[in-house]
């Protein structure tokens, strides 16, 4: 910094002008360049682990995001904890929190790629490539890759028990949900969940215009998961889960239950679960090093093999899932639509009225 | 502490001219109308706020959420029905219960009095979790029994209805009402009853026209404590109701939160319509009392006259086992038979029973091992603090003279007019604003308890200190104690079976709390209620079952300390 | 007073035979023994209450008398014994006979007064009357009467929360007459008000007896009270009869130590037996002096010393300012200390026997210290027996 001296020395040099210039312009570039650095910059392990335990918010079954975290824990030496929110109820709270400055959340795994591309437009979410990227093809992550990542394909097959839906009656394709005899008898997750406004926004252009209306006819029922929907199927309380994720299909195959999924020829509405770095997270490092271990070959086998999941990764096979380059997947691909927050008001009317509420 | 216990000593606190409000009136009136009022003025707003919906606070005012609501008049109309329709139920209940064991001379009474109170502070997330696996219509364990039994093809009951969610309500509120009309029964003087037999009344004479009218006071109490109590429920109708699609004003509530975007505003606008109505009760009742305030309740403990029901008898104790059946012997039970199951069908074959749901969450799951310690901690903070204020507040509405004590009463009792998940919704906004770091931290929830419980702690402390003979206290005076030393030697010893059994129901009730802590338990901070409803989300029957039979044992092992340790005093 | 008629009254009241009890016995009470928690608190007593007549149950707390009441009112139930009221027994033990409360066709005034509180004066009063099943214009006119007996008429139509304590009773005893019972029970009425009201509501209470002209039978702990109204009293002690007869010869005739202490005030004086003075009566030496008791009185037992029991009254010993010249039950004395008690004055007296306490009038009052001349009217010193 150039000083201002007394009439004896002249010290406003231009030497000291150039130099009061430079840390000027580095006062304010160094820190963009710096995140820039950031967002590519390896993670230190060493600074990771005093930042104190990864906080994870994802909308998945908690014993399952819990049992990986385990082994994610054993393997790097970075602590965490998590919490379930749906997207409904996770983004007001990022929100509310954004807006007090207090909030407090590292990683976010979401169903809803949409909201993760609205919180890279709102810059907040922090860019970082993961060591493999080069695994995952474009449709499996962010078009810069390093906002968000894959780390498994949503599938979401109708689903029902044999032992209470004879096989000849059970619906073959999601027309068939319409039939008189399922009146009251259809599950679905409630609005808040990310795989039901795929669900609808996905569907809402391929079937009949007029099938969320007479679907809502149908009276379906809402859940707050794939998990209780499953459950109710199992025991005789629900006979067919209209969007189940198919993880649930595996679980069941696992525990040996007679559980059936319906994948239709016209195709099965699916959502990337994608994960990100929120952007003012106080555990930088530890936030990277988990996207580096969720998104890498271990990482995903780890994760599909405890959940039941399709991978993104072509390198990564779990028994009983059925194979994603075989059925036919229907992701979103309108984007600016699918993030538009008036689509998602829309939906979340629709769906509410259509579950009751 | 010295200006409490000076204006305690009775001096008059300031000249006749201007009388004063003395410290002990106006610190805790300050400091409760700052807790409740923010978070309610923030409620306020919301509920006018017609325009950004998540603006902090809003810019835009109307009343068009109002006008929203009136398309959404199911939501008020369930809740109403829920209300009224649990409040009947329940009272009937709780009204019978305590006439069995209080007044007639079936045996086992003793126990039926202790077995009876339990369901009340085991609480409803507890019923709604077991009674969805005894009346689910295809797997309930009720129906499952009815259909192998008789052979038939439709099931007995159904609970995912509102009947359902009515009697889950009624059977886990009645003991409040047995509990208020039985320590009402015990006030009574007898010879009331008995003056009334001489001159020739009949049995149910004398019942209907001697003993109703007096006990309508307790009768009225306990009722509007079912109604806002039941107004405010959140547990039973989210567990039994919502993918029934029955939806009440709590529910609504909670999933009008959790869409994208929130609609804060119409929640909170349902919110505040909660809030009207169940202000409507309280001043409601508070009126018709106040013309019938007999001097029933005379500070005396009677042993109430027995009736002998003869052949009744039998019928009578078959009735209140029927009872504990179903509030407390099938829940439980039920609980404890899905926590050990693999698979969330319940299955009587041993050979899948396991243990492993325990040793997950007690030990393996990181959340609820936490949960459950900061639930303990919650519990134990709340009924020390809780005990504590309301025993000074209790003081200073009874015993100081200073101005501002009814108001300081009022002000302790006002939470019991606001459901508590409208009033934890405006905590968490309060929390959220504050320049405090409070947010995520386990003393929010503290604070949320405290204030929310304060009118239950209140009513247990003021109970005990009213019926303290004032010359106790000025006997000690006389022999030179200071007011400090009065309150430290006289009253509170004297008020110590009091304290014990306040402190322990705040205990038990704050360790079953959902609604309270739902919006501030996060992951830094999870607490037991919400742990065990995030499971109810997504972590399959067999292990929020586990988690309901832990907390069930927490609170009957507090349940039976308070017993060991205190006798029987506990009072609402 | 002459010698012979107190001795006769002695002998009548020493007899102790319940007064009325064949020919005209409205309650009649058999061997009744009563229970609580285990514990007997009546013990097999009998007695009978005559038709319009007054009875008194007195004793001190505990002794039986409330539930022997109750066990007549039917609200308690004993373990054994007889009740029967106006010729139909009401309670049998060997023949399982137990009448209900409701239709004993009793009234019954409560220590508490019982008014129900959510009822005006008039619904307390015209109760009874409604559950008879009476012509609503017949209750109105038995109400108001009532009410008028009592000075109640004014408060009529009050609610009964804004009647005093005084008030409050005074409805209880007129809602006890009202529904034209076959007999009153009063249990202590009137222990809850202070004093002076207590002896104005028990000059009422004589006055609506004679009135009514119905059997009744009281309760109470307070001597005083029991005298002042009673036909015939009953004492009772742990669950039995110590004595029963009319108040005077009860006073006069104590015979037991307790019953000499509970009614009135008496001097209890010890002494060895000698022999026996004209009439047969005994002698006792006191102290240093000798006393001849009532002629046709006999020794009791003695106490566990073999020393004998003698009770002399407070209010009959006489002083007077004369010089001993000796005779029988004449001595010496002096006054220790005198106490003024307002219409009555308190002696003790120093006197060869010991000391005695008499009480005496304001008229002629004895200084302290003054010697005096102390006679003791030989049948008012009575042998009572020791426990």
């Amino acid at each position: 910094m150039a000083k201002r001296g007394s009439h004896g020395r002249s010290a406003l040099t231009r030497r000291g002008v150039l130099i009061a210039g430079a840390a000027g312009v580095a006062g304010v570039a160094v820190p963009r360049l710096g995140a820039l650095a950031q967002a590519t910059a390896t993670p230190d392990i060493k600074a990771a682990s005093s930042e104190g335990a990864l906080v994870v918010w994802h909308g998945d079954q908690e014993a399952d995001v819990v049992e990986f975290l385990k082994i994610f824990t054993q393997k790097t030496g970075v602590q965490t904890v998590q919490q379930r929110l749906l997207p409904g109820a996770a983004l007001p709270k990022l929100e509310a929190e954004f807006r007090t400055g207090t909030s407090d959340v590292d990683a976010y795994m979401t169903s809803d790629a949409g909201i993760m591309e609205n919180l890279r437009l709102q810059n907040r979410l922090v860019r970082y490539v993961p060591k493999e990227i080069d695994a995952y093809s474009e449709s499996y992550r962010s078009a810069q890759p390093g906002w968000w990542t894959t780390y498994y394909i949503n599938a979401g097959p109708m689903m029902y028990d044999p032992r209470y839906v004879s096989e000849d009656v059970a619906p073959k394709t999601w027309t068939d949900l319409l039939d008189p005899r399922w009146k009251g008898q259809i599950g679905f997750q409630n609005a808040s969940a990310g795989t039901s406004y795929a669900f609808w926004f996905v569907m809402k252009d391929i079937l009949p215009k007029d099938f969320f209306e007479k679907l809502a006819a149908q009276k379906p029922r809402a859940y707050s998961s794939s998990t209780q929907i499953q459950q109710d199927i199992e025991r005789g309380d629900l006979k067919i889960g209209g969007r189940v994720s198919v993880f649930q299909y595996v679980k069941a195959m696992r525990a040996k239950n007679p559980v059936k999924a319906v994948f239709p020829e016209i195709g099965t509405p699916s959502v990337n679960q994608v994960v990100g770095i929120i952007g003012n997270t106080k555990r930088p490092n530890s936030a990277k090093i988990f996207v580096d271990y969720l998104t890498s070959r271990e990482g995903q086998q780890s994760w599909n093999d405890i959940q039941g999941s399709p991978s993104a990764r072509s390198d990564v096979k779990v028994e009983h899932v059925p194979d994603i380059n075989s059925t036919k997947l229907l992701l979103p691909v309108n984007f600016p639509e699918y993030m538009n927050p008036a689509r998602r008001r829309e939906f979340t009317a629709i769906w509410n009225k259509m579950t009751g509420l | 502490m010295a200006a409490l216990a000076r204006a305690l000593a009775g001096r008059p606190a300031g000249s006749a001219a201007f009388p004063r409000i003395g410290p002990e009136v106006w610190i805790p009136l300050v400091l409760l109308s700052g807790s409740l009022g923010y978070p309610c003025f923030l409620l306020v707003t919301s509920a006018f706020n017609v325009g950004d919906p998540q603006a902090l606070p809003a810019v835009e005012y109307g009343i068009g959420n109002f006008i929203e609501l009136g398309d959404h008049l199911d939501w008020i109309g369930n809740t109403l029905l829920i209300a009224t329709g649990g409040t009947i139920l329940g009272m009937a209940i709780g009204v019978g219960l305590a006439w069995i064991i209080h007044r007639t001379t079936v045996p086992g009474r003793g126990l039926f009095e202790l077995l009876v109170a339990i369901p009340y502070p085991l609480g409803p997330l507890v019923g709604a979790l077991a009674w969805s696996q005894l009346g689910a219509p295809r797997d309930g364990l009720i129906n499952r029994f009815f259909v192998w039994a008789t052979g038939a093809d439709h099931p007995l009951i159904n609970i995912y209805t509102p009947t359902g969610i009515i009697f889950v309500e009624a059977i886990f509120e009645a003991p409040v009402a047995v509990l208020i009309i039985g320590a009402a029964m015990q006030r009574m003087d007898p010879a009331l009853e008995e003056s009334s037999s001489v001159f020739g009344a009949g049995k149910v004479r004398t019942a209907f026209k001697i003993t109703l009218p007096l006990m309508l006071p307790a009768i009225l109490s306990a009722a509007l404590f079912m109604f806002t109590s039941t107004i405010g429920s959140f547990a039973i109708p989210t567990i039994l109701g919502t993918s029934a699609r029955f939806y009440v004003a709590t529910n609504a509530i909670y999933v009008l939160m959790q869409g994208y975007p929130p609609n804060y505003p119409l929640a909170a606008a349902l919110g505040l319509v909660l809030v009207a109505m169940t202000g409507f009760a309280v001043w409601l009742v508070q009126r018709v009392l106040r013309k019938r305030s007999f001097a029933v309740i005379s500070g005396r403990n009677y042993r109430p006259r027995l009736v002998d029901m003869r052949g009744w008898t039998w019928v009578m104790f078959a009735i209140v086992w029927a009872y504990i059946g179903l509030s407390l012997v099938l829940p439980l039970g039920t609980l404890v038979l899905a926590s050990i199951q693999t698979s969330s069908a319940l299955s009587f074959d041993p050979a899948v029973w396991t243990l492993k749901n325990y040793s997950y969450i007690l030990f393996d799951f990181p959340t609820t091992r936490q949960a459950i310690v900061n639930s303990l901690i919650l519990g134990v903070g709340t009924g020390t603090i809780g005990v504590a204020c309301a025993t000074l507040i209790a003081v200073a509405v009874h015993r100081s003279r200073s101005r501002g004590r009814k108001l300081l009463e009022q002000v302790t009792m006002l939470p019991q007019s606001i459901p508590r998940l409208i009033f934890a919704f405006g905590f968490f906004w309060m929390v959220l604003t504050l320049p405090v770091p409070l947010y995520g931290t386990l003393f929010a929830v503290l604070l949320a308890y405290i204030v929310v419980f304060l009118p239950l702690a209140y009513r247990g402390m003021s109970g005990v200190v009213v019926q303290i003979d004032r010359a106790l206290e000025e006997a000690a005076r006389v022999s030179g104690a200071s007011a400090a030393r009065v309150m430290r030697t006289v009253t509170v010893p004297l008020l110590r079976s009091g304290i014990l059994a306040t402190w322990a129901l705040l205990f038990m009730v704050s360790v079953r709390e959902i609604s309270a802590s739902l919006f501030l338990s996060g992951a830094h901070n999870p607490v037991l209620g919400p742990a065990i409803f995030s499971f109810w989300d997504s972590g399959g029957l067999p292990r929020v079952s586990a988690l309901a039979v832990v907390q069930a044992v927490i609170i009957l092992a507090a349940l039976y300390a308070v017993r060991r340790f205190a006798g029987r005093e506990l009072k609402i | 007073m002459s010698e012979t008629r107190e001795a006769h009254r002695f002998t009548a009241g020493q007899a102790a035979r319940p007064a009325a009890e064949q020919a005209n016995a409205y309650i009649e009470v058999r061997g009744l023994t009563a229970a609580y928690d285990g514990k007997v608190v009546v013990n097999d007593i009998s007695f009978a209450v005559a038709s319009g007549e007054h009875l008194s149950l007195l004793g001190p707390s505990g002794c039986g008398k409330s539930t022997t009441l109750r066990c007549i009112a039917g609200l308690e139930t004993p373990v054994a014994g007889e009740i029967v009221i106006d010729g139909e027994p009401v309670f049998t033990s060997e023949r399982r006979v137990n009448v209900p409360t409701e239709k004993r066709k009793l009234s019954m005034v409560f220590q508490s007064y019982a008014i129900w509180p959510h009822m005006s004066v008039f619904e307390n009063v015209a109760y009874g009357l409604r559950v008879q099943r009476a012509r609503e214009s017949e209750v109105k006119e038995r109400v108001a009467e009532v009410l008028r007996m009592v000075g109640m008429q004014e408060l009529m139509m009050r609610p009964a929360t804004e009647l005093s304590g005084g008030q409050q009773q005074r409805v209880a005893l007129a809602r006890a007459y009202a529904s034209r019972p076959k007999a009153i029970l009063l249990d202590e009425p009137l222990s809850n008000l202070d004093a002076r009201l207590r002896v104005r509501m028990r000059e009422e209470i004589k006055e609506l007896q004679h009135q009514f002209d119905l059997s009744t039978i009281y309760v109470t702990h307070d001597q005083e009270e029991a005298m002042a109204i009673s036909d015939r009293i009953i004492v009772m002690r742990d669950g039995r009869i110590e004595q029963a007869g009319k108040p005077l010869d009860i006073y006069d005739a104590p015979r037991s130590r307790f019953v000499a202490d509970f009614i009135g005030a008496a001097n209890i004086l010890a002494g060895s037996l000698e022999a026996a003075g004209p009439d047969g009566a005994p002698t006792l030496r006191v102290g240093e002096a000798r006393v001849q008791c009532a002629p046709g009185s006999a020794p009791q037992t003695p106490d566990a010393d073999g020393r004998h029991l003698i009770a002399v009254r407070t209010v009959y010993p006489e002083l007077r300012r004369e010089a001993a010249l000796g005779g029988v039950n004449r001595w010496p004395a002096t006054i220790a200390r005198r106490v003024l008690l307002g219409d009555i004055v308190s002696y003790l007296v120093t006197w060869p026997g010991g000391e005695l306490r008499v009480q005496s009038f304001p008229r002629d009052l004895f200084e302290e210290g003054e010697t005096v001349l102390l006679h003791l009217p030989a049948h008012r010193v009575v042998p009572i027996a020791a426990e």
